[in-house]
Formats: structure tokens, C-alpha cells, sequence
């Protein structure tokens, strides 16, 4: 069983880490949620393009958040988060109490990114 | 030709139809429980703690997510949604084999062995005396029926303030659960603000929970390992639990696979007609008295296609519910793992009027033994930052449920139609609005619980409302009544104009309190087989 660009593309914009094989062997037996042709082409542009992918996700979990295209990153996450390997980077951690100022600046960048995802989404 | 399968046929085998099957069995009477009976695809196991689970388990996934659920967009907030893969069968099939239609009224029906028990959040309170006459329930019986009910499944509960509106009178419970490090700082806050809360008629106390804290009839108690809801642990009570029990008796049988469609009385007996799920063979069993516990949709659909009354609209009730995501700032970036169970925490009761009558309550959970994922599908933030900003704020997230009393009113109907073409041949179908007096009630009273969670130091993020339908407490649609009347029952449980037909479930209820209805339902269903018994004898 190989890695394919698509996992190894999520995983490293999911968890910021090299895929592992478990992630493979799960993607293999799940059924991906199929996606409309403007969709698709959007998934398409994110793997091809993975620094536009924040931009096109973060558009569609604002904007369309019942999409074919969020159910699939979502399908995408879950694997993720059942990767014991990756366990770390979703279950709760010890913060520091200045953090939220950290977490602040990035949810505002992740709303501008979205904001120009809304844009990227008029000429796909 | 005679088919008798037992002289006491119960329809269905949640929480109601096995208490009365208890009552009955022990009274040496010949009993059958029959219902569809579904059985889960991902038996619940005893698979270890929540944590050490997330941290080592390679096979996780099934555990959480169930490879034939995510896929099929089972992220949403409709009933049944949050459901975990160990119990999921508590509504598979029901939308194939049971059809129903509404375009304002989405409940949970469930054909599983255990009925909708098996969905069930374990909470416990009792109706006070007010709403048990409300409801048209004897108080004198319903108390005794409680305790009962209580001595049997075993429930743990708290002696404060709260104990009016959840044990009532109820002696000998256990102690209550050990609460999370959320809940005891809400509870720290409460304290405080005590007289501020008591004067605007809110209550705050630990969860009842039919939870064992202590070892019951070879049932271990709860180990906090927060998989209440996946494994199989029996320190939580389940219907299949006394199932087991009462399948060792020589005077019970339990017949799954059968969904049941109508009856007939026939002189001094009752004939049962049924559709095997698997194979669609039609058939009946015979017997002296039919018990009716399949909720409110199955009770009312096989009553009313019984008396052949399509198109007659029965009433119904079901309690309001939202849920509410709120922030504890104070927990943020803490990772303090004691005492964890994913049940409900902490129960919160609004009784302005403190006559324990109009009470509308919040249940109180921590967001832990949850998955990420899940609150991502809710966020408006990509998956790459939403995963770090969640992961930072799910420590302070405690989950409100909040529920609001429901009476009649002429808005709120359901009937069959004939549908040939659906494997019962019936469409159920049900139609609910609320007056603008009611809306402005309702979101009054919501107002009122958001500004409690916030003095509680708990900033509610985003009201969710899952639709009508979704508490999943459906009441009311045969309600009692003193005369005896086409499709409403006796005092007893008796069906007007019936002589040996009972409804042992909440369709008899004439009023729906806040409060979680399966401990009532089960004392109800009690008070209604003793009877029985008495009768016998």
C-alpha cells in the first residue's frame, strides 16, 4: 500500500507531519464522500496547490459548512485524529495563560485567509 | 386456530417494556416481550479507558467513528447524529421498516433490543406531585413505584438542593458521581452566588444518574474511564441488563425480529399480528393481555391502525431542546484529568415559581470524551488552524442542554396514513408549530439559562437548536383519562373501549415535565404490570 500525493498533501495541512501508514490503510477502507464538479475542482487546485488550501477550507467551513467538500476534509480529520501517532497534536495540552493571544492572532488570520478562499472560489 | 406465545404480551423492550416484564415475571405470570428487537453491528466492549485509548489503540477508529458512519455524513446536529458506533442500532432501520413524515417534528424512533434505552444519558428525576397530577399520574402509586424503579436499576445521586426536583423522595441511592474539574469550579461559582441563583429560581446540583458509584447485583461500579457511552460496561443501566436477567426465568421469553403492526381483541384474548424484519412473513401470536410499550410513535401507530382510524390525529408532546456550547475562560490551557465520566455533570433547574411544577432544566456536560472533529464540523475555521485553536479550547468547553416542559395544544398532531408500498403499510406522519405566545416563553426561558451560565463563569458560544423532536422524551398521545373514551386510557393503563389492551408507556402522559422522562416512564410502566398482577390475583 502506497502514499498518494492527496493523503500526503493532507496530512502534512492537517497535522503539519509526514503521513504514516495507518492513515493509508484507513483512507483504503472508507469511502470517500463524492464531490460536485466545482468542488472537485477546488479539492483538485488544493492538492496541486497546498498553500491555497487553508484559503479554499477555511471558505468552505465558513461559508459552505454542509458541503461535499467539508464532509470529506472532515472524513480527512477524523482519520487523523484516530492516528494514535498523532494523538498529541488534538488532545488537550497545558497552556500557558498568554496563549490565547497566540490563538487570537491566528483565528484572525485564519478569517482573512477564508476571506480570500471566498474570493479564489468566484473563478474556480 | 390459537397461537399463544404467553398469557402477558409486551410490545416493545425499552426502559418501559422490561420494567413491566420484571414486575410481571416475578409475580410467576407467563410473559413475552416482542419487538424488531435490532441488535448492534459494533458490539459495545470493555476496551479501557478513554485516554489510554486515544494515546496506544491502533484500531481506534471503529471505536469512535464506525467505518459506515462518517463517510455517509453522519456529522450534523439532527437526532440520532451525536450517537456513538456502540450505539448506533438504537435508530437503525426504524426509517426503512417504520416510515415517517414531518416536515416540523424530527424525532428518534428506534426498533433496537432495548429500545431507545440504549440512546438513553442516564439521567434520573422524578415527577414532583404537581406534575404527576399534571400528567394524570396517581402520586400515591408513582412514589412507591419510584423507589422501586430506583431499588432495581440502582442510581447515583447527591443530597443538596437539588434533591426535590431529581430523587424526591426517594430513599437508599448511592452516592453521586465524582464530578469533573469543570463541573466542581460551576459548582464553586454557584456556592457563592447561591442567593443570587435561589432568587431567580435557579438550582444547582450534582447529576442523578442511574450510574452505579457502588458494586449492584454483580454490576461493577463505574471506573471513570469516560467510555460510558462506548463500552459496554453494565455500571450503567441499560434495559438489555434486565433482559439478561429476566431470560434466566422459566416463565419469559424475549421475541426479536418481529415488528408488530396491529391487534385484534377477540373474545377474552388478544391476537398480536406481526411481520418478520428479515423475512417479511406476516404472522400472530395470541394472549390473554397485551402490554403496549413502543413509544410514542410505535404504541400510536399500531393503536390507531388497530381501530383502522387513518387520518383520526392524536395529540402528542415532546420537550423543547437546544443545546449550548459555552466557554469556562478559567479551564483554558488546563489538563487536569481526575474524575471523569461522559455523563452528564451537574443539573441546573429554573422553578421561578419554585412550586416544582413549570420546571425547565439544563443538563451540564464537559466536551471531553468527544472528538475533535465533530465540534469541526460546527466552526467556521479551516481544518489546519481549527484544529489548534479547538484543541486550546476544549478543555473550558462545557456542553448545556437545556429542556422546557411540554403541554397540549392543538398545533401538535400525528396520524397514520395507508401506504401499501412500506414495509408496515403505514406512513406515520405528524405535523408541530409553536404559537408566538409559546416561542416567546420558550426563548425567554433560554434567555434567562444563558445569563445563569454566564454568572457561573460558563460564556455560551452558539445556541444550537437541533429541531422539535430532538430531546428525544415523546409523550401524550393517549393520555388518561377517568371515563372511558376511544383512544385514551383508563387510570390504570387500561385502553378506553379495550378490555385486555394496556399502554405501560408514556403515551398516557397528559403533560411532559423537563426533567427526563425515563425514570417516570419506567415507575409508570411498574405501577401498571403490579396492577395487573393485583387483578390476577
Amino acid at each position: 500500500m502506497t502514499i498518494n500525493k492527496e493523503q500526503k498533501v493532507l496530512t502534512r495541512y492537517i497535522t503539519g507531519r509526514h503521513p504514516v501508514l495507518p492513515v493509508t490503510e484507513l483512507l483504503h477502507q472508507l469511502s470517500l464522500p463524492p464531490l460536485p464538479a466545482k468542488e472537485q475542482r477546488a479539492w483538485n487546485m488544493g492538492i496541486r496547490f497546498p498553500w491555497l488550501l487553508s484559503c479554499i477550507d477555511g471558505a468552505y467551513a465558513w461559508r459552505k459548512p454542509r458541503s461535499a467538500y467539508r464532509q470529506r476534509m472532515l472524513v480527512y480529520f477524523s482519520v487523523m485524529e484516530s492516528i494514535p501517532e498523532y494523538s498529541d497534536l488534538f488532545l488537550p495540552q497545558e497552556r500557558s495563560s498568554f496563549y490565547w493571544l497566540l490563538m487570537g492572532l491566528r483565528a484572525s488570520w485564519a478569517g482573512l485567509k477564508a476571506l480570500l478562499g471566498c474570493f479564489l472560489l468566484l473563478f474556480i | 386456530m390459537n397461537n399463544f406465545l404467553a398469557d402477558y404480551i409486551i410490545i416493545g423492550s425499552g426502559p418501559s417494556g422490561v420494567q413491566a416484564a420484571q414486575t410481571l415475571v416475578e409475580a410467576g405470570l407467563n410473559v413475552a416481550i416482542v419487538d424488531a428487537g435490532i441488535l448492534s453491528e459494533q458490539p459495545a466492549q470493555k476496551i479501557g479507558p478513554f485516554l489510554q485509548i486515544r494515546q496506544n489503540h491502533s484500531q481506534q477508529y471503529d471505536t469512535w467513528i464506525g467505518k459506515n458512519s462518517l463517510a455517509t455524513s453522519s456529522i450534523g446536529i439532527k437526532p440520532g447524529s451525536q450517537l456513538t458506533p456502540a450505539r448506533q442500532h438504537a435508530n437503525h432501520l426504524a426509517d426503512r421498516l417504520t416510515p415517517f413524515s414531518s416536515d416540523s417534528f424530527f424525532p428518534m424512533t428506534s426498533l433496537a433490543k432495548g429500545g431507545l434505552g440504549e440512546a438513553w444519558g442516564l439521567g434520573c428525576c422524578t415527577f414532583s406531585d404537581n406534575e404527576l397530577h399534571l400528567a394524570g399520574l396517581p402520586v400515591a402509586e408513582m412514589k412507591k413505584a419510584f423507589q422501586l424503579i430506583s431499588d432495581r436499576i440502582g442510581i447515583s445521586a447527591a443530597n443538596d438542593e437539588t434533591l426535590k426536583y431529581t430523587m424526591g423522595n426517594i430513599t437508599g441511592v448511592q452516592d453521586p458521581i465524582d464530578i469533573d474539574p469543570n463541573s466542581r469550579e460551576l459548582l464553586r461559582k454557584y456556592t457563592g452566588k447561591r442567593e443570587h441563583f435561589n432568587k431567580n429560581g435557579f438550582f444547582l446540583g450534582k447529576a442523578s444518574l442511574a450510574l452505579l458509584t457502588k458494586e449492584k447485583d454483580n454490576r461493577a461500579p463505574t471506573g471513570y474511564d469516560e467510555m460510558d457511552f462506548y463500552n459496554g460496561d453494565e455500571a450503567a443501566y441499560r434495559p438489555a441488563i434486565t433482559i439478561k436477567k429476566l431470560e434466566t426465568c422459566a416463565n419469559f421469553s424475549y421475541v426479536g425480529r418481529l415488528l408488530v403492526t396491529h391487534y385484534e381483541e377477540i373474545d377474552d384474548y388478544v391476537r398480536v399480528y406481526f411481520k418478520n424484519i428479515a423475512t417479511a412473513v406476516s404472522g400472530y401470536f395470541d394472549c390473554k393481555k397485551l402490554l403496549l410499550a413502543a413509544n410514542l410513535a410505535g404504541t400510536s401507530s399500531i393503536v390507531l391502525r388497530s381501530l383502522h382510524a387513518y387520518d383520526t390525529k392524536l395529540p402528542f408532546l415532546c420537550n423543547h431542546y437546544v443545546y449550548v456550547p459555552c466557554l469556562q475562560w478559567k479551564m483554558l490551557g488546563k489538563t487536569d484529568n481526575s474524575a471523569r465520566t461522559a455523563t452528564s455533570q451537574l443539573f441546573l433547574f429554573h422553578d421561578p415559581d419554585q412550586t416544582n411544577t413549570d420546571v425547565a432544566m439544563a443538563s451540564l456536560y464537559s466536551y471531553r470524551s468527544l472528538m475533535l472533529f465533530r465540534l469541526m464540523g460546527q466552526v467556521p475555521l479551516n481544518s489546519k488552524d481549527g484544529r489548534a485553536i479547538m484543541q486550546w479550547l476544549v478543555p473550558a468547553i462545557t456542553i448545556a442542554g437545556i429542556h422546557q416542559p411540554d403541554r397540549f395544544s392543538s398545533s401538535k398532531q400525528l396520524w397514520i396514513e395507508e401506504a401499501p408500498e412500506s414495509f408496515n403499510e403505514i406512513l406515520l406522519k405528524a405535523t408541530a408549530s409553536l404559537s408566538p405566545g409559546e416561542k416567546n416563553s420558550i426563548a425567554n426561558r433560554e434567555k434567562q439559562f444563558l445569563k445563569a451560565f454566564k454568572k457561573l463563569g460558563c460564556f455560551p458560544i452558539k445556541k444550537i437548536n437541533p429541531g422539535y423532536g430532538a430531546s428525544i422524551h415523546y409523550a401524550g398521545s393517549l393520555p388518561v383519562s377517568k371515563k372511558e373514551e376511544k383512544l385514551r386510557c383508563l387510570p390504570d393503563g387500561r385502553l378506553g373501549l379495550h378490555q385486555n389492551v394496556y399502554i405501560a408507556d408514556g403515551c398516557s402522559f397528559g403533560f411532559l415535565p423537563a426533567k427526563g422522562i425515563t425514570l417516570s416512564l419506567m415507575a409508570n410502566a411498574h405501577r401498571i404490570a403490579e396492577q395487573l398482577v393485583k387483578q390476577k390475583h
